[in-house]
């Protein structure tokens, strides 16, 4: 806590010897992500930039009460990098036919996302153990034999109920919140 | 029976949401979208659900109106978050100029070599790196040479004053003129917070120093950088490898800083 609030002032007040720190720390584990994932060393900075932005806009808005700097510093500049590599992919499949928007706009549209997605994470975090794994692997692409497979389930149709019930209830959480209602969906 | 539809609506969706129409199921389901809000509504929140929480992919659905998108620039147009913006690039530019390439073999490679290293140095020649210090210290130590701010006629300002009583190593008289006198609005504040931060170090008070040259780079002024190359100074004074670093890197992010070039040549032996 006491780290957050120390890199998020000098960030505010623009102390260069703390942000300089920041990179220090966390700068090699970003970049390593970054080039693991088909990106270039140029846009590692571009990452980092919104990341620190994000966490700034956040903090003005409400203070952060976060536990680890690093661990939610890092989550922020993944998604920012996931966000990246489906533009670029969306950029492909219409033949490079996407309005090339400012900065400031990207970064907008992502402070909103990040903010969904957030919300989505809370209610997912509101699931039992058992659904998170099943909804965990199902939600990144597993088909429902490989969930059988990897859970030990009976058969094919409990992997199915088991997944529907999961859905339904993370579906319920969601809906039940009244920021739902803002997410103009 | 209702839940056995349910069931199989929930089934058309996800296979929606996870591209495993075929086209002509595609073309009939989303016709059933257009004409059925309800069903577009929930199609909307399951695809957005199911991209979130894809780690392989990213929800963009679109969800903000202009206003709040045109709300959200202005906010980081205002001139706290500019500089913020400003300082995170300056600062990832000086970064990414750092011969780091070192650092990340000896992470990569030889951390173990790195950490038999740095104990060796640890154990056996502090000695040698005190006494470098010292001489930078030596080398570049400037306090009996502090920039002049006052022009010609204007003798009897207050800082013209304190400029006089340093210069003549009176510096207990120089503190208690400048703190009387002092004044934030003055253009001559940063200014005099070089005079009384100098003049508290050479009455032995670092700790002071340092706090007045904090106050100096918080000026956000031409001579912020002044506080950083004094805190350098004392850093040097005193032997503080880590901090002396820290200040050098930080002068090093721009060649405006001042005494820039000096920062280059202690740091191209530290």
């Amino acid at each position: 806590m006491e780290e957050t609030e120390k890199y998020l002032t000098a960030l505010l007040k623009g102390d260069s010897t703390v942000v300089l720190d920041i990179y220090q720390k966390f700068f090699y584990k970003v970049e390593s992500f970054i080039l693991d994932n088909h990106g270039k060393k140029e846009d590692v900075q571009d990452v980092f930039h919104d990341a620190l932005m994000y966490l700034l806009l956040k903090h003005r808005e409400k203070p952060l009460k976060i536990n680890s700097f690093e661990a939610y510093f890092f989550t922020i500049c993944k998604n920012i990098w996931r966000r990246t590599l489906k533009n670029n992919k969306t950029r492909v499949m219409n033949d490079g036919d996407l309005a090339l928007v400012d900065n400031e706009t990207n970064l907008s549209h992502f402070i909103l996302e990040q903010k969904r997605w957030e919300f989505y994470q809370e209610k997912f975090q509101m699931l039992s153990g058992n659904c998170k794994e099943v909804l965990g692997n199902y939600f990144n692409g597993m088909s429902y034999e490989e969930i059988l497979e990897d859970l030990t389930y009976s058969s094919i149709n409990t992997v199915r109920q088991r997944v529907f019930k999961c859905k339904a209830k993370i579906i319920q959480l969601i809906k039940e919140d009244l920021r739902y209602h803002k997410l103009k969906l | 029976m209702n839940s056995e539809f349910e069931h199989m609506r929930e089934e058309e969706i996800m296979r929606f949401v996870r591209g495993e129409m075929g086209p002509e199921e595609l073309n009939a389901f989303e016709e059933q979208i257009k004409s059925d809000s309800l069903l577009k509504e929930e199609v909307a929140l399951q695809r957005s659900v199911y991209n979130s929480l894809n780690e392989n992919e990213w929800d963009t659905s679109e969800m903000s109106t202009t206003e709040e998108i045109e709300e959200l620039k202005n906010v980081l147009n205002e001139p706290g978050l500019k500089r913020a913006s400003e300082t995170i690039k300056q600062v990832g530019n000086t970064y990414a100029s750092m011969d780091t390439s070192e650092l990340k073999t000896s992470k990569k490679t030889y951390k173990w070599l790195a950490m038999a290293a740095t104990l060796l140095l640890l154990l056996t020649i502090p000695f040698l790196l005190k006494n470098q210090d010292k001489d930078f210290y030596t080398t570049y130590e400037d306090w009996n040479a502090l920039p002049s701010f006052v022009e010609k006629g204007s003798s009897q300002n207050s800082l013209a004053l304190a400029e006089e009583l340093y210069k003549k190593d009176k510096f207990e008289e120089t503190i208690a003129h400048l703190k009387e006198n002092i004044d934030a609005e003055s253009t001559l504040y940063p200014a005099s917070l070089i005079y009384l931060g100098a003049a508290y170090f050479k009455s032995q008070n670092s700790a002071k120093a340092l706090a007045v040259f904090d106050q100096l780079v918080d000026t956000k002024t031409l001579y912020s950088s002044y506080g950083y190359w004094y805190k350098l100074l004392i850093y040097l004074q005193k032997n503080d490898q880590t901090n002396a670093q820290k200040m050098l890197d930080v002068i090093l992010t721009s060649p405006d800083n001042y005494n820039f070039k000096k920062a280059e040549e202690i740091n191209a032996s530290f």
